[in-house]
């Protein structure tokens, strides 16, 4: 799935960090074009941070380079730094500020009129809906509000190319659902946008993902694509009556095998359908609890996710 | 041009926006110095008067007491009563109810009149030398008194020392402990507060993550910097401003030389504190240990600035250290100016040493700043 040349936002080569004798990331190749929403994935500490640090230039590779925008990063880190929106992992805004000063000062930071910031901040304030939150101290909004904000100082300068690291970590499902909505609008624009998370499910909101894993990039596609290339072996999806049961009745059955809960199905891999399900039908009966159906279903994220993890540590 | 003028100024804004939110901090910075200097103002005081004084007397006479009176006149005593034998007297001294006894021979009175030689005995409490040592000098200069006069009889009017040395007290003629000690105050006090209101305005950014945000952003790290170093620079000005007014009409220390070579002379002194305070945020991890490490660095500057001990008393490679003090080049120019009244020739030296350690320690700090975040 390569991006179109002249549609290269940013493009890292051989990114490696070694911090001591642990090398967190290593030898990432990174391609983002204009307009494309990438899902930068992976588990708590594969490395998504480190290498989001050093794709806007905060933290120094031990080799690699990284352009964005056409710019070398390390080389002009203040023409990229003018032009990139960034949103932090942890909240990063000032609490004892009010929304307004917060904006105020980010915007204040970059190349624009006086007049456009004006305006500006109102768009951005319009757009996540705190217009009425003005003059309130930062420190007393609500989590999903604070996000909101943040979300807004990253993007009141118009930036040409946004990331966001683990920008729904902790938020509410609505405020989730409503940040995403934001996004697609943004992307919608024509922007670069990048996004890290460790849930699955976002993942599906992107055009592209990319999986890491222990410093290194182990898939990356289009959420189908992925699905379909990554995923060896068919899903069961079993649905019965008590699933708690179900379920570690078939883990002692397959102790090696991806059995996971999917809402109050279990999702179980196997290499056979027909065969796998008489085998499931025999043991539900056994032990006695009742099997609602059974059917083939396509693999969510969170299944291929699970099997590469699990090729990984092989 | 105009976009990195408004970046300096957004954040000097900022950071003004910090400051006037934080009450707590702000009360702080302007009680602190006004009760430091009344406190320490009134309590150091190395001149040690009103010793409690008891008497041993086995034969009490108008000769004993003249003698007792003439130790109270000196100011440096204060009669606490008549007691009965040494044992009374260790007691006391043991429970700190006196700090002195003079002791009388039971046949004071007869010795005195035929003009004998007869022991009177001064048992002091040295645990505090500073405060026994005056009241030793005194008993030594009451008894040359008293001596020539037995010696001399009423001629001692007349009488002329073969030796006479004559002490003058240039700059502080009167011996004020406050003209020595409050301006010395000041430097320590405005030290304490620009180190430590530095260093934890930038360890806060770091400690809640929004060192990162700024760092990302277009803000150069001198920006950075200065930026932080501006609203505590304004703050220390208005500090002193208070504590000379503070000074002046409580203490009644004057400042004899320009006040107006006092504040810019104030300036290198402050670059230094500015830079270690962000020196030491460049190395603490959060804010408790900003405050350790300020602590760590105000002790040695309080002990061997010359605040309180002077530099020439001690030993050679202490004073060596004495010298790498900011604060010891800084006192001899605020007690230079208030004092003796000098001017910027004179502490030239002073000012160069205090203008060299603040562009290093700043450039140090601006370095150091970039690559912490790692």
């Amino acid at each position: 799935m390569p991006v179109d040349e002249s549609d290269v936002v940013l493009r890292a080569r051989g990114l490696i960090k070694d911090f001591g004798d642990l090398r967190a990331v290593d030898g990432v190749d990174l391609t983002i074009g204009w307009g494309e929403i990438y899902g930068f994935l992976g588990p708590n500490g594969a490395g998504k941070s480190t290498t989001v640090r050093m794709l806007i230039g905060l933290l120094q590779p031990t080799a690699g380079s990284v352009e964005i925008l056409g710019y070398d990063v390390f080389g002009d880190p203040f023409l990229v730094k003018d032009r990139i929106g960034y949103m932090p992992q942890h909240f990063s805004l000032y609490n004892d500020l009010t929304v307004m000063e917060n904006l105020r000062f980010y915007s204040g930071l970059y190349d624009m009129t006086d007049k456009s910031i004006g305006e500006r901040i109102d768009e951005v304030l319009e757009m996540v809906e705190l217009n009425n939150f003005r003059e309130h101290i930062t420190g007393n909004l609500s989590g999903g509000m604070k996000q909101k904000l943040a979300l807004a100082c990253a993007l009141v300068h118009s930036p040409e190319f946004l990331i966001l690291d683990e920008p729904t970590a902790g938020i509410d499902p609505l405020t989730r659902r409503r940040l995403w909505e934001y996004l697609y609008e943004i992307g919608s624009e024509g922007i670069a946008i990048m996004v890290t998370t460790h849930y699955l499910d976002e993942a599906e909101h992107c055009n592209r993902i990319g999986v890491i894993y222990r410093g290194k990039i182990v898939a990356e596609g289009t959420p189908s694509w992925i699905k379909e290339v990554c995923f060896t072996g068919n899903v069961l999806s079993i649905e019965t009556d008590d699933w708690r049961r179900a379920f570690y009745t078939l883990k002692q059955l397959y102790p090696e095998g991806d059995i996971m809960l999917f809402g109050t199905d279990v999702h179980l891999v196997v290499d056979d359908i027909k065969e796998g399900e008489k085998k499931v039908r025999e043991v539900m009966k056994e032990e006695g609890i009742r099997v609602n159906n059974i059917y083939p279903a396509s693999p969510t994220l969170e299944d291929v996710f699970i099997q590469l993890q699990k090729d990984m540590e092989e | 041009m105009v976009i990195r003028t408004r970046r300096l100024f957004r954040m000097i804004w900022k950071e003004m926006v910090h400051l006037k939110r934080d009450r707590v901090s702000l009360t702080m910075m302007i009680a602190l110095p006004v009760v430091q200097l009344t406190l320490f103002g009134y309590a150091i005081n190395t001149e040690v008067k009103n010793l409690s004084l008891v008497v041993i007397d086995p034969n009490p006479s108008s000769d004993s007491r003249y003698i007792v009176e003439s130790f109270v006149n000196t100011g440096y005593f204060r009669f606490a009563g008549y007691i009965n034998c040494y044992d009374e007297l260790r007691l006391l001294l043991d429970e700190n109810k006196v700090r002195a006894g003079l002791v009388f021979p039971p046949d004071f009175k007869s010795r005195f009149r035929a003009n004998k030689s007869v022991s009177v005995q001064l048992i002091v409490d040295a645990t505090d030398p500073l405060a026994s040592r005056s009241a030793i000098a005194t008993a030594r200069a009451l008894g040359l008194h008293h001596s020539l006069r037995m010696k001399m009889g009423e001629s001692i009017a007349g009488f002329e020392m073969p030796l006479d040395i004559r002490v003058r007290g240039w700059y502080n003629p009167d011996m004020r402990s406050a003209d020595f000690m409050v301006p010395g105050l000041i430097g320590v006090i405005i030290q304490l507060i620009t180190v430590l209101v530095t260093a934890l305005s930038v360890v806060r950014e770091r400690e809640f993550g929004t060192m990162e945000q700024l760092l990302a952003s277009p803000l150069r790290r001198w920006e950075i910097v200065v930026g932080k170093l501006t609203p505590p620079l304004i703050t220390t000005y208005i500090i002193i401003t208070i504590s000379l007014l503070l000074a002046y009409f409580v203490f009644g220390v004057a400042i004899k030389g320009n006040i107006i070579l006092l504040y810019f002379l104030t300036f290198p002194f402050l670059l230094v504190a500015l830079g270690i305070g962000i020196f030491i945020s460049t190395i603490a991890k959060n804010q408790l240990q900003a405050m350790q490490m300020s602590f760590f660095f105000f002790l040695p500057s309080i002990m061997l600035s010359g605040f309180i001990f002077p530099i020439d008393a001690m030993p050679n490679v202490i004073r060596q250290i004495c010298y790498a003090i900011p604060l010891t080049y800084f006192l001899n120019i605020i007690r230079g100016i208030i004092v003796k009244g000098v001017g910027l020739y004179e502490l030239r030296l002073d000012t160069l040493v205090l203008l060299t350690m603040g562009v290093l320690v700043i450039t140090l700090s601006i370095m150091r700043m970039g690559k912490r975040l790692g």
